[in-house]
């Protein structure tokens, strides 16, 4: 599949992004924009308690307020048994989302959806909520996720009986599965370790953090047919999972997503938009649905909060002997949180031969999460880099040559099962060594910490559609709504491809009418997957490129060559003929066969594994407990880097995000579990002003599996930073935090502790 | 976001039409910057007000003057324009360092003088949404009769988060108010009362006008804060110190501090530790007073504790570093 190396116009180069104007004039359209004439508002009531069964539903007062056109509740929503399918990183059980969506006999957390209205204005739409009657019986429930572990806990689900043991509990707990990665003997290997670091680790659930909060506008019209606009990372799967909720075709379902304010893996799923149509279908008249920002932290994401033990040894080398790690996720109000690939991610980086890590996942009385960049890998590197900081401490090794000893390299066969292939570890770690951030003098109460993660990346389904236009520039259709950049990438792709230039590109994200099946953006797998689909759709345009001059000239088509966004004779005819531009073909392209269009579908494989080193550099205030990020570097092996700003801004949104995971970002919950803090204002995502310009190295070691060389890079770069931070402050004043958020209250009481 | 309620909105362009409006509307709120009124308007919290008075167009209001002793200053000018002034920049540097230090440059854009003296109290129970307030019987400072914070309490702990109070006390503050028996003036100090609900002690048409400050030969003043966030956000702990040298004794010591109580408070009985040196045995006992005088309620998402211990931290280092003459920045 691998094109041979030739100079490359395009891939590398910086062009200005597509919808770069639209975004800083504001003109683009986001999920919330959309006006449709009659609409209606649609509003959701929501749970003010943790878990309490609802007794009973009287909308009557409600449906009796002027203005009000519908009112529902999980009974007209039909019931679905439990069925799992993939989305995105993570699966989704229908019944439960279902029951997510609407409550059914119980509500499972603070904000659970248990009504939702359509009315003429906000204002009556929210009279009417305060006129619907519940009444709850208000039941026991559990935060905590080792408190849900325990016997005496709460039950969430009184049918819930743990997976992957045997033989399969007879009593219902709050444990939903149990999964396990081992290999060699563990016990053996730790005898012949000279230092052994045990600790447990703490991490908070924390939200996503888009800008833009979920929103939907629906049409539905007599025939049953059913128009949705969206903030989605993947219209395929909203018109699947709306057609899997409320029993319909999915042909009679069609979804725009609109410009998307962000959304890290937490547009992956659907909150309102089966309820948008479901109102709409009801009243017969458009409905949007707009989260206010309290909803979005109430009822949708974050990922898990997780309680870890980690233990590691090795001997006086630095050769690891063996790794253990136990792994406690969070899953909210249903099963499902990312402890799997969690487990699967905790000791990837590494060629470690016995290793034994068990996760468990673990429902509690919060919000289903929902994935959040390189979902469950973060949670578990936050503990193993941090045991691994202060296993080097405990051998006089230093941290980066502990990681270089036992990393994995081409042909390590990989903690989770497979043998890599060509992967760009040890060169991020070699970039790091020789970066001068790595050597940079440290003053007093400084400290400097790095630490390693891993992110699979995937392929998956993908189409794409090159329509060449009259004059000779090409429209590239490309199913993935645009979250970092990739209209530019693809765009790029595809004018390498026709050897053309960038500015006679343009990329539109089609609505599931329009282009064919394509997995959502998430993954990692936009500018590696789609951007396969493109290559291939764009040499389809090149080989009736090719015909097309075969014709006009009378020869072979074999005989006609591709250069520089030329056709060209070759061969016998070469210099017979002036070379035919994309420009002339189109021109003429309806006197030679018809306008000219490229397709492809494809479901692509080998997404290369993504693998990076940070460097972060602290300074503690001893009397406040303050943190200030000094500087920051994220390497990463980006195996080619199409669009290299593009990249950097993902390495540095990956950092700035996992700083403010590791500082500050926390839910607070009151003891009646009720969210006390859902607002920007006091779950505190970091600004520009806690943050030091982070600067990205890129490192590229190419993927074979695509025509460029392309792995994903969105999701590496959220994995080290926390583990980063923490190493960092036990480097700069000896106390080593295993407990997430490192506020400064938290880092006082730990100073005052002695750590 | 949530839906904003309907009223009307007046605009007056002198202190006389703007009173009249408001013995006419008596169920009516006053706009400065809109930055904490419109959001807690658009959360519920308060009676939805007839309507806002909007005092940005009356000119008298919108001026800085005075001289390296003696400032007065609009309540309708803006914190960013405050912040910039190179009168106040060159004599009343504690001041620009406040004004400058508050939320983030949106916000001091929009935000007035007035607005962040009169800011409204805050705290984890009241700053919600109606949905949260209502499933929690709402509390004593609007709604409820329960102070969740302290459940026996009769009085209520939302705490005051203004920055530019605590600059403007140490610097003998005054503010001119409009009522209606006309203008007067009163210390700042007396412009709040310590209940966290009734937070200010203004009659109900009363509006704050201007305010003045006064700097005097050789008076040092600073200010600075603690926040979790370096910018968008309220001061876990702000503290404001103007101090005069007498040789190499302290001869002056004024302190204030926000975001621990239900005013800014302007330290009591500091005179006592004037007349000696500055050592570790005068800021023991300035500790002490500080400890006396700050509240710990756990009106935030930090502990009351935590902001009483960062207050005391701050002031400590702002008076050492104001008499040894050193640089003032702020605490990272």
């Amino acid at each position: 599949m691998a094109t041979e190396v030739k100079e490359l116009k395009w891939i590398g180069k910086r062009p200005i992004r597509p919808d770069g104007v639209d975004k800083v004039t504001g003109r683009a359209k986001f999920g919330a924009d959309l006006t449709l004439p009659g609409m209606l508002v649609g509003k959701v009531l929501r749970s003010p308690h943790a878990h309490a069964r609802i007794k009973s539903i009287d909308t009557t007062k409600a449906r009796a307020l002027a203005g009000v056109k519908a009112v529902v509740t999980s009974a007209d929503l039909p019931e679905l048994a439990s069925e799992w399918v993939p989305a995105g990183e993570l699966q989704i059980n229908f019944r439960d989302l279902s029951s997510n969506i609407l409550a059914r006999q119980k509500v499972f957390y603070d904000g659970h959806a248990v009504a939702a209205v359509a009315a003429t204005s906000a204002a009556l739409a929210k009279q009417a909520l305060a006129l619907i009657e519940v009444d709850y019986e208000v039941l026991p429930h559990v935060i905590d996720v080792v408190a849900a572990m325990q016997p005496e806990a709460p039950l969430l689900h009184d049918d819930l009986f743990t997976e992957g043991v045997t033989p399969t509990p007879e009593t219902p707990s709050n444990i939903a599965k149990r999964v396990e990665f081992a290999r060699g003997d563990l016990e053996a290997g730790f005898a012949q370790a000279d230092a052994v670091v045990e600790r447990d680790y703490t991490t908070k659930p924390v939200h996503q953090g888009y800008i833009e909060p979920h929103a939907v506008v629906a049409s539905t019209s007599e025939d049953g047919q059913s128009e949705v606009w969206c903030s989605t990372q993947g219209q395929f799967s909203v018109r699947f999972y709306i057609a899997k909720l409320l029993s319909m075709e999915i042909s009679q379902i069609r979804v725009t997503p609109s410009e998307i304010g962000g959304g890290f893996g937490g547009k992956t799923t659907v909150y309102l938009e089966p309820l948008a149509v479901l109102l709409s279908r009801q009243t017969g008249r458009p409905v949007k649905m707009v989260m206010t920002r309290a909803e979005v932290f109430r009822a949708t994401g974050p990922t898990s909060g997780a309680a870890l033990s980690v233990k590691i040894g090795a001997t006086k080398d630095g050769t690891v002997t063996a790794a253990e790690a136990t792994l406690r996720y969070q899953a909210g109000a249903f099963p499902g949180s990312p402890v799997q690939p969690g487990a699967m991610c905790a000791f990837a980086p590494y060629a470690f031969e016995t290793f034994k890590v068990v996760g468990y996942d673990v429902v509690v009385n919060r919000p289903k999460v929902a994935a959040y960049r390189a979902p469950g890998s973060p949670i578990a590197a936050f503990g193993v880099e941090s045991a691994l900081d202060e296993l080097a401490k405990r051998l006089e090794i230093d941290p980066l040559a502990l990681r270089e000893k036992n990393a994995a390299r081409e042909g390590t066969h990989a903690a989770y099962g497979p043998r890599y292939g060509p992967i760009g570890f040890v060169e991020t770690l070699q970039a790091v060594r020789e970066h001068p951030h790595y050597q940079a003098p440290l003053g007093p109460n400084q400290g400097r910490g790095i630490a390693s993660g891993f992110w699979f990346n995937i392929g998956g389904e993908s189409c794409a559609m090159l329509n060449v236009a009259e004059d000779g520039t090409v429209v590239v259709v490309s199913g993935n709504p645009d979250i970092g950049g990739s209209r530019a990438s693809l765009a790029m792709m595809a004018a390498e491809v026709l050897g053309i230039d960038f500015e006679r590109v343009r990329i539109i994200v089609g609505d599931t009418s329009t282009i064919g099946y394509t997995f959502l953006t998430g993954g990692s797998r936009v500018t590696f997957a789609t951007g396969m689909a493109v290559v291939q759709a764009a040499e389809d345009v090149v080989r009736q490129l090719r015909e097309r001059a075969a014709k006009v000239w009378e020869i072979s088509a074999d005989a006609v060559i591709w250069e520089d966004g030329q056709a060209h004779p070759a061969g016998a005819n070469a210099g017979e003929f002036e070379p035919l531009s994309l420009r002339d073909i189109a021109a003429e392209a309806g006197k030679t066969g018809g306008p000219i269009c490229g397709n492809a579908s494809l479901n692509a494989q080998g997404a290369g594994p993504g693998f990076g080193t940070h460097i972060c550099d602290v300074e503690v205030d001893k009397e406040t407990g303050r943190v200030t990020i000094l500087r920051y570097t994220a390497v990463q092996d980006a195996g080619r880097a199409v669009h290299p700003s593009y990249v950097e801004g993902q390495l540095q949104g990956g950092a700035a995000q996992g700083i403010g995971w590791a500082l500050n970002e926390e839910y607070v919950y009151d003891e009646d579990g009720r969210l006390q803090n859902p607002g920007f204002l006091d779950y505190r995502v970091p600004v520009a002003s806690d943050l030091p310009m982070i600067e990205a190295v890129i490192v590229e070691v190419p993927n074979p599996n695509h025509p460029y060389g392309v792995r994903g890079v969105g999701e590496v770069p959220i994995v080290p930073p926390m583990a980063a931070v923490a190493n960092a402050i036990e480097n700069a004043i000896g106390v080593r935090m295993c407990d997430l958020p490192m506020s400064p209250p938290r880092l006082l009481a730990a100073i005052d502790n002695g750590g | 976001m949530e839906l904003l309620p309907p009223f009307e909105l007046l605009r007056p362009t002198t202190v006389e039409q703007a009173l009249a409006w408001r013995l006419e509307n008596p169920n009516s709120r006053l706009l400065g910057g809109g930055t904490d009124l419109i959001v807690n308007l658009r959360r519920g919290i308060g009676e939805a007000p007839q309507a806002l008075i909007d005092l940005n167009q009356i000119d008298e209001m919108t001026v800085i003057a005075g001289d390296g002793a003696a400032l007065r200053i609009g309540a309708s000018v803006k914190l960013a324009a405050l912040a910039a002034h190179p009168l106040v920049r060159a004599h009343y540097p504690g001041l620009a360092q406040a004004a400058a230090s508050v939320a983030a440059a949106t916000q001091r854009n929009m935000a007035t003088v007035g607005g962040n003296l009169c800011l409204d109290t805050r705290c984890i129970f009241y700053n919600q949404s109606e949905w949260w307030r209502a499933s929690n019987d709402y509390c004593l400072k609007y709604g409820g009769s329960k102070c969740h914070v302290a459940p026996k309490s009769k009085v209520c702990y939302a705490t005051f988060s203004g920055d530019l109070a605590p600059a403007l006390l140490v610097l003998e503050g005054e503010v001119e108010i409009i009522g209606r028996g006309g203008r007067r003036t009163a210390p700042l100090a007396e412009l709040y009362s310590r209940d966290g609900r009734d937070y200010l002690s203004l009659a109900r048409e009363e509006f704050v006008c201007s305010v003045t400050a006064r700097a005097a030969p050789g008076l040092r003043a600073a200010y600075d804060k603690i926040r979790v966030r370096r910018a968008i956000e309220f001061p876990l702990a702000g503290v404001a110190v103007a101090l005069a040298r007498d040789g190499d004794k302290l001869g002056a010591l004024r302190v204030a501090v926000t975001g621990t109580n239900p005013w800014p408070v302007l330290l009591e009985e500091t005179a006592a530790l004037c007349g000696g040196g500055v050592d570790e045995a005068l800021l023991q006992r300035f500790d002490a007073l500080l400890k006396a005088q700050l509240m710990a309620m756990k009106t935030t998402f930090t502990s009351g504790h935590y902001r009483r211990r960062a207050a005391t931290v701050l002031a400590r280092r702002l008076v050492r570093r104001l008499f040894d003459g050193g640089y003032m920045g702020e605490t990272r």
